[in-house]
């Protein structure tokens, strides 16, 4: 593929490409079918990756064990 | 107006409030966890180090500077941490190198159309992520999982922004390459289900 329109879908995956770039990439993805494949599979591994990935869940006890480390630093230097 | 309610609550904790640094651990513990499992790819040191992260940030708050976000900097000592964890277990693995990497590209995977389910794909993307070069790699979680701007990803990594642009495409293309045709499956299989789901 012409490496100025792998850039160009970069730039319009992030909403960075301009009214023309736009425009040219418009065109290529509907005369060209390794355009528009490459452009779907890069959208599918970036803006959708949260959707493949979901995020972890933070544990229950994780702030009281953060705040536990802090209070029990703070004390220590207090002298308690 | 996150950050405005972060300076109140770091003023709060400069003046003794410990209280106060749990709401800041409360905003951003999910984004540090997965920010950190994402880097190294193990649930439970991935805990371990967001908890250091938060310690070592609560400990540095009075040279915090609060020119930058205190959401920038959590990252960078916890990004800092995952680095030296790499570091430390690079002395038993050895990584992937770039010419490894294009072992990763389409034609030398298996190219057959297979089921994918949820569970397998989200692996895959993991392992995928996992073999990309550090810089690449903390690039598209930042930018991609946690949803920064590419300015912020560039004060984070204290790299100029068009640097990030090209890490971020070079990542794409590096995913790209490792997970098709997997990802055309799985958004396929994805979309029928949900229609098929509509319907019933």
């Amino acid at each position: 593929m012409n490496p100025d329109y792998r850039k160009i879908i970069h730039k319009s995956l992030d909403g960075e490409a301009t009214k023309d770039e736009t425009q040219i990439l418009k065109q290529s993805l509907q005369s060209d079918p390794a355009v528009r494949r490459e452009y779907e599979q890069l959208k599918k591994v970036s803006e959708d990756s949260t959707v493949i990935l979901p995020p972890l869940k933070v544990p229950a006890d994780f702030k009281e064990k953060v705040m536990g480390k802090i209070r029990d630093t703070s004390r220590r230097k207090k002298g308690e | 107006m996150a950050e405005a309610r972060d300076t109140v609550l770091i003023r709060k904790c400069l003046t003794g409030d410990v209280a106060a640094y749990s709401a800041l651990v409360d905003r951003y513990s999910a984004r540090i966890i997965n920010l950190a499992y994402m880097m190294i790819g193990n649930r439970h040191d991935s805990e371990d180090i967001a908890q250091e992260a938060f310690i070592r940030a609560y400990r540095g708050l009075k040279r915090f500077q609060q020119k930058a976000k205190f959401s920038s900097w959590l990252y960078q000592i916890a990004l800092n941490l995952c680095k030296d964890y790499l570091k430390a277990k690079v002395r038993h693995v050895k990584s992937l190198d770039d010419e490894q990497l294009t072992a990763m590209e389409p034609g030398t995977r298996e190219q057959a159309a297979r089921a994918v389910m949820e569970s397998e794909m989200s692996d895959l993307m993991r392992v995928a992520i996992s073999k990309l070069p550090v810089p690449y790699r903390e690039t598209f979680v930042l930018r991609h999982l946690q949803g920064l701007e590419y300015e912020e990803v560039a004060s984070i990594t204290a790299v100029p922004a068009d640097t990030v642009r090209v890490r971020a495409y070079r990542a794409r293309e590096l995913l790209r390459g490792a997970l098709s045709p997997d990802v055309d499956t799985f958004w396929r299989e994805k979309a029928a289900k949900e229609k098929n789901g509509s319907k019933s």
